[in-house]
């Protein structure tokens, strides 16, 4: 059986709380041979435990060896990251989200890795949750839709901290005015809504007005939107102390589907679903297996031969449509219903 | 030897009501009259409430319960101010809506979000909106400002109340669903939640809350709004207090703003089908 080697690129709270303990629970297919990290210091710590290199560099990690790599990086390095390991023959890359940092970039990052023909896995978790995997053929089919995705959670550091002992580096000060709103928007969809944007885009493809966008302290977002398919609200407020609660809830003709995910980091399992329609409920999940353990073993898969899941231009599709998303609510007229 | 005190007469004008029924079975609270002029208290529930009001006001009721779940015209209800008139509907006096307006009370001013979610098997927008409108006045949190909807394939608004905070309502139809309601208020203080599976049954639903310190969870009581609402009238004539919610001159200036809603056409596409526009 071949043992694939993995490269670390980023070795933050994406490597150490989701993709590591994630990557061990694989057992022998995989290995992690390497760690990269702008913070030395961080990258040898992180390594250390898996017998890893540790560097500062991408070209010498990719140099290495690395059959795989898992780019947990900041999102500005994701388009160049990819593409450089494209180039340099890597056979499989597990890339956190945003692809890029424009739709323009993810088109030249799907095509660099078409050429390539390298596996190509995004972190997106809920699009590999069984739960939701589940639901999606049961409510297909029946729009028009109305979509409310609302995310309540604490701090990422609460959950962080359940999913490993974090190696946490001192946060560099942040030169500058604090983001406006419309950055601040485009940092909560590209962040967060990103999670189920792709779940909602089978639903409701195409997004032609945003009524209301705005941000929510602490941090978060409401924001409205319509659709030739329906209606589409993205609501999101972490940052304090309340109920963990990341659901995602679409009513349709006939039919409707109320899905409960575990917030990020956890790994508790999966999303638990519940399906209506005129014959009753039917509930799916919760299962063992969660959204970060089915990406990798779709990578593994797709390694071996297997078709995708999501092809390329689904994945870069998927980005576009956040980027879409992105641009209509970070535009000044999008709060225009705020009374 | 102690002679109990009479039960004060109540009298119903308009079709039976669950207020009714309950009436029947607490005969120590209130004797059933079927002569209203004789009536301390009379429950209003008839197509012809703003003249049935004021006619039972001015036979001397002692209160009057209007009963009524369509939304109330502001020109038809601001005769009644200054009335002694209370206002009932499935949302008024639900015992998790009532449970949660007490926890939001003491953090009402640090209240900066609020969402309101209500799933239901009516495609009506304006008596989506106006129950929410009511549940949120009920809850301690009314709104303040004029929503703008759009209303598509639920209603979708985005509002503030008087304190500042910003709500986001849901209001979304499905014929699958069992119907509920959550309403969920954030802070600084953390969170206070109260969810509501069924407001027309007795299903108690509860209410949530959150901060540092933990999470404590407490269901309601088994009661329908009217039997909740007759609880509450009763003490309050036993004790000779005036109630100090769900009066009419909250529900005038509920029906003020109802009037200035401003109404969105949403996309095309957007709009509900045929086919459940038919529903």
């Amino acid at each position: 059986m071949q043992t694939w080697r993995v490269g670390v690129i980023g070795a933050g709270a994406v490597a150490q709380a989701i993709h590591l303990p994630t990557i061990a629970m694989l057992g022998e297919d995989v290995r992690v041979t390497a760690v990269m990290d702008p913070d030395g210091d961080l990258a040898t710590t992180v390594a250390e435990p898996w017998k890893a290199h540790a560097t500062t560099d991408l070209d010498e990690l990719l140099a290495s060896g690395v059959d795989i790599v898992v780019i947990g990086s900041p999102p500005a390095a994701h388009a160049a990251q990819i593409e450089a390991a494209c180039a340099a023959g890597v056979r499989g890359i597990l890339a956190e989200k945003p692809l890029a940092e424009d739709a323009a970039g993810a088109r030249r990052v799907g095509a660099a890795v078409k050429k390539s023909n390298t596996a190509l896995v995004v972190g997106a978790m809920h699009t590999y949750d069984p739960a939701w995997l589940a639901t999606l053929p049961g409510v297909a089919g029946h729009g028009p839709y109305h979509v409310r995705s609302a995310i309540h959670i604490p701090p990422n550091p609460h959950f962080e901290d359940m999913a490993a002992s974090l190696v946490r580096p001192p946060r560099a000060a942040v030169a500058g005015p604090p983001p406006g709103r419309a950055q601040r928007l485009r940092d909560g969809i590209l962040g967060l809504a990103i999670h189920d944007l792709p779940l909602i885009r089978p639903l409701v493809p195409v997004l032609r007005d945003v009524r209301v966008a705005d941000t929510v302290d602490p941090w978060g977002y409401v924001i409205t939107a319509y659709g030739d398919a329906g209606t589409v609200e993205l609501l999101a407020r972490t940052g304090g102390t309340w109920r963990p609660d990341w659901t995602l809830d679409i009513w349709g003709d006939g039919v409707a589907a109320h899905v409960s995910f575990p917030p990020s980091y956890v790994h508790a399992g999966s999303a638990t679903a519940v399906v209506r329609d005129a014959d009753g409920a039917r509930v799916f999940g919760p299962s063992d297996a969660d959204g970060y353990l089915l990406e990798w073993r779709e990578l593994l898969a797709m390694m071996g031969g297997a078709l995708p899941r999501y092809d390329v231009e689904h994945i870069v599709d998927d980005v576009a449509y956040a980027f879409e998303v992105a641009d209509m609510a970070a535009r000044p007229s999008a709060d225009k219903d705020v009374a | 030897m102690t002679t109990a005190k009479t039960p004060p007469k109540i009298g119903f004008i308009g079709s039976p009501s669950d207020a009714m029924s309950v009436v029947k079975t607490v005969p120590a609270w209130f004797r059933l009259t079927t002569d209203v002029r004789q009536a301390e208290v009379v429950w209003v529930s008839s197509t012809s409430w703003p003249q049935d009001v004021l006619d039972a006001c001015s036979h001397g009721a002692r209160l009057v319960v209007l009963d009524v779940a369509e939304p109330l015209p502001a020109a038809l209800i601001a005769p009644l101010e200054g009335l002694p008139v209370i206002v009932c509907t499935d949302q008024t006096h639900a015992p998790a809506i009532r449970d949660f307006a007490v926890r939001v009370a003491p953090v009402r001013d640090a209240v900066t979000w609020v969402e309101y979610l209500s799933v239901a098997n009516n495609r009506d927008p304006q008596q989506l909106l106006w129950d929410a409108l009511v549940a949120l006045t009920a809850s301690g949190l009314p709104i303040d400002s004029v929503p703008v909807l759009t209303p598509a394939t639920g209603v979708v608004a985005d509002a503030r109340t008087a304190t500042g905070a910003r709500v986001h309502l849901t209001c979304a139809y499905s014929t699958v669903c069992p119907s509920r309601t959550t309403i969920q208020a954030y802070g600084a203080f953390g969170s206070i939640e109260a969810t509501l599976h069924q407001p027309r049954t007795a299903a108690p639903g509860f209410v949530l809350t959150v901060d540092d310190q933990g999470a404590a969870m407490a269901p309601a009581q088994f009661q329908t709004s009217r039997r909740a609402a007759l609880g509450e009238v009763r003490s309050a004539l036993a004790g000779g207090l005036g109630i100090t919610t769900s009066r009419i001159s909250d529900f005038i200036q509920i029906a003020h703003l109802f009037d200035q809603v401003v109404w969105a056409t949403p996309p095309t596409g957007a709009s509900p089908s045929r086919k459940e526009q038919n529903t």
